[in-house]
């Protein structure tokens, strides 16, 4: 059959209909009652994604606690009800959380907590009423006497399910999520303060031991013939990194071990051992330094290019004790390529995914870095797939790390880099971060390079902010993973200032259409303010032009007019815990309005305009939740007071 | 005198002192923060002015130096309203000189309530401004620019509006 020109249209014809859609299935369930705000949750501790409701949790996949997603749709499925989530709004899915490990986060809001410095630290209550209570009766003696109980890490007959962490994290630059999931008006003091619902995890592990968080990272070095110069490095390194540790205080919560593999003594009996433990975790700094000095390379070939890597990495799992360490990390460094299964010479009889299977049994992460020096070339590709595959980590990404010609200079600022990113982890943790995926406190740079890519790697996602939990005698269950609690966003110690900031977490699209229509209301108002006799049929034409609520600005027509009622932003400040002055005044009267008055309406939204376009435009402000790159879904924590 | 008379003379002697206490305070009325508001405070001599010019230049390009010259008249007057709505006016269609003006109203260092019409400075609008100067050729905007940028520097920690100011130079 011949095509004629009016098939092929009707073909093309077919195929945008399709692709539009699907494109319109695609999108996430908005808010009830909007058009534009898409419905949100955030999976909980412990949350599993299923390939479809009622799946097997066999096959389910781990999400990292507080992942927040978008929602395409909700299903129940023999009794249960479950919910189809993607990382972004783009359309793809990424499978089915049951519900109740998914909490609804329709506004989108967040706890931006102070300088405990400057202020005094957030009490969060296991009971709405005891905290309505002191807020009713204008207790601040009691909520005082609470506080300095808590700080004291004495829960008798207190009310206080936990307190905010004791060291400070901006969350403008050390972004954390602590969701406020309800919020109501309440008086403190003489002022307007509102009480919040949060949801937090503890600071405490829900696990018995007393034991801190504690990161316990393992050297899995090569030590054959030409390792020697990496190995010098390496110490010069890890002197440095102790010293950092103990200038932060963090001696015990992070010991390092060294082992070092070479290859088959079958094959080569000079080699003197296939692996060995150098350092266990349990030495102490000065311990390590001195075992790791006896550290060498051999003088001897081995046979091949390819080492017995996976013996080292098997050694490591089996002889050291990980069992006190709750962040558990493995730094490979070498420059050959591994011996796998089906070689002769090799001494575990394990392929990387068998080896891969069994570190993340035992919850460790391994980072390979592979040096590729000229003499190794041949073995390059095959080497990197293997380890990529051997570093991978389910939705993160591959933590394996090239250097480019074995430069040994390059080697060393990486393993500095990573060093420092593990400590500043640590830090983080300590002072209140969910550990393994505490965001770190030092820069990464965003130069695109593979160093920095590796480093956002380690930093993504994970944005819980631990809160100190107080642990109730009585409390059989032990310290739960996720806990509802309530406090207040004022202190009675000084009512008049905020205790804690309410941000609402906006995308970065979502920022440019606030900006977008703010502009033209701008423009419009400058005209109003020059000829102020067309302003509101200017107003009124334009919020019938970009409003996605005909009706409200209809119904606006007749008497009083604000922003907010003409439907301008009405999305973004709807049952907020925020009255906006500037969207609710009354413009019906603008004529009359005295030039100051109007200038100041006029300068107040310019400012804004302004500032959500330098925020938009500062990408190293914002954040990927998909930890991708800066994109119309990435986030940022507005405070409430930056909307219009 | 009849009751229909006197009647008929106190409604007339009712007229004439509204119309009397109109023309006295002409067209006040009650705005949002609760204030009389004259005509002198809407700037209704400005608006005039700008219509004017707006007329004679038909198409064209409005007389900007005449409005800006309005603006210093005014301004010399102390008619803020009047002078602060030319100088808007000249400015936003490119007018260096009235930008460099309006900048120094709302520059935090510099700003003189005697002088401007707005109660506070504003940061933002006086960066805007003196950028808008700047372009236009007055290069006296520059030192301006970078006094504002020292400024913002020093009081970022305590000054949201410094802070936010900042990001502007990125």
């Amino acid at each position: 059959m011949r095509a004629t020109p009016f098939r092929i249209a009707a073909l093309i014809a077919v195929a945008v209909f399709a692709i539009a859609a699907d494109a319109q299935q695609n999108r996430p369930l908005t808010v009830e009652g909007k058009r534009a705000l898409y419905q949100r949750v955030i999976a909980v501790p412990g949350a599993l994604l299923l390939d479809a409701p009622g799946a097997a949790r066999a096959f389910a996949q781990p999400v990292t606690p507080f992942t927040v997603f978008y929602v395409y749709d909700r299903q129940s499925y023999e009794g249960r009800s479950y919910v189809q989530v993607g990382i972004d709004s783009t359309g793809e899915v990424d499978g089915w959380l049951p519900a109740e490990q998914a909490i609804d986060w329709q506004q989108t809001l967040t706890v931006g907590f102070k300088d405990p410095a400057q202020q005094p630290r957030v009490l969060l209550f296991n009971q709405r009423d005891a905290l309505r209570e002191i807020v009713d009766a204008n207790d601040a003696a009691r909520y005082e006497a609470l506080r300095e109980q808590a700080i004291a890490g004495d829960v008798r007959d207190s009310p206080v399910a936990a307190i905010q962490p004791d060291g400070f994290i901006d969350i403008r630059r050390n972004f954390y999520l602590v969701p406020i999931l309800s919020h109501e008006d309440v008086l403190i003091g003489d002022h307007q303060g509102r009480l919040l619902r949060v949801a937090s995890v503890p600071l405490r592990d829900p696990a018995p031991e007393e034991d801190p968080y504690r990161a316990g990272i393992v050297f899995v070095i090569d030590t054959t013939q030409s390792m020697r110069p990496y190995i010098d490095r390496t110490r010069e390194i890890m002197r440095d990194v102790y010293a950092q540790i103990d200038d932060a205080g963090l001696s015990d919560k992070v010991a390092y071990g060294l082992v070092g593999f070479r290859d088959s003594t079958t094959a080569v009996p000079a080699l003197e051992y296939e692996a060995r433990v150098f350092a266990d975790l349990t030495s102490s700094g000065d311990e390590f330094l001195s075992q790791v000095a006896a550290v060498d390379a051999t003088d001897v070939s081995s046979q091949g290019f390819n080492e017995d890597v996976y013996a080292g990495v098997s050694e490591t799992l089996e002889s050291i004790n990980w069992e006190n360490y709750f962040a558990r990390y493995i730094i490979l460094i070498t420059d050959a390529g591994p011996r796998l299964a089906d070689d002769p010479l090799a001494t575990t009889g394990l392929d990387t995914s068998e080896l891969a299977a069994r570190l993340a049994d035992r919850g460790i992460a391994l980072w390979s870095i592979h040096l590729k020096t000229e003499i190794g070339r041949d073995e390059h590709a095959f080497a990197e797939r293997e380890y990529r595959a051997l570093s991978r980590v389910p939705d993160i990404g591959s933590f394996y790390y090239p250097i480019e010609a074995g430069n040994v200079d390059d080697f060393g600022a990486a393993l500095s880099a990573m060093m420092r990113q593990l400590t500043a982890q640590v830090a983080a943790a300590a002072q209140g971060f969910q550990p393994l995926q505490g965001t770190p406190t030092i820069e990464i740079a965003e130069d695109g390079s593979e160093l920095s890519a590796f480093q956002q790697k380690v930093a993504r996602l994970g944005y819980a902010l631990r809160m100190d939990y107080l642990q109730q005698a009585g409390d059989d269950d032990g310290v739960p993973a996720l806990f509802d609690a309530w406090m207040i966003d004022r202190d009675f110690a000084n009512p008049a200032e905020r205790a804690i900031d309410v941000r609402v977490l906006l995308t970065r699209d979502q920022l440019s259409d606030l900006h977008d229509v703010l502009r033209r209301v701008v423009e419009r108002a400058e005209e109003g303010a020059i000829a102020p006799q067309g302003f509101l049929d200017e107003l009124r034409s334009l919020a019938a032009i970009i409003s996605r609520d005909p009706e409200a600005v209809e119904a606006a027509a007749g008497s009083g007019v604000s922003l907010a009622e003409l439907g301008y932003m009405r999305e973004y400040i709807e049952g907020l815990p925020y009255q906006s002055e500037v969207m609710h005044l009354d413009l019906s009267d603008w004529q009359q309005w005295s030039a100051q008055q109007q200038f100041e309406f006029i300068n107040q939204l310019d400012g804004k305009v302004a500032y959500y376009r330098a925020l938009h435009d500062n990408v190293d402000l914002w954040v990927s939740l998909d930890g991708g790159p800066v994109d119309g879904d990435s986030v940022y924590p507005l405070l409430l007071e930056a909307l219009p | 005198m009849s009751r229909p008379i006197l009647a008929a003379a106190v409604v007339a002697a009712t007229v004439v002192l509204i119309a009397a206490l109109y023309f006295l305070f002409p067209s006040t009325t009650v705005p949002p923060d609760g204030r009389r508001v004259t005509d002198a405070d809407r700037g209704e001599q400005a608006r005039e002015t700008i219509a004017e010019l707006r007329s004679e230049s038909e198409a064209g390009r409005p007389n900007l130096d005449e409005a800006f010259a309005r603006a210093e008249a005014h301004r010399e007057a102390g008619e803020l309203a009047d002078a602060q709505i030319l100088y808007f006016f000249a400015a936003r269609n490119g007018h260096a000189e009235a930008a460099f003006r309006l900048a120094t109203s709302y520059d935090p260092l510099h700003h003189d309530p005697a002088t401007s019409l707005l109660d506070r400075p504003d940061a933002f609008q006086a960066f805007k401004y003196y950028n808008q100067a700047l372009e236009g050729g007055v290069a006296e905007a520059q030192g301006r620019l970078d006094a504002l940028h020292d400024w913002a520097e020093r009081e970022a920690y305590a000054n949201t509006e410094a802070e936010r100011l900042l990001m502007q130079w990125n």
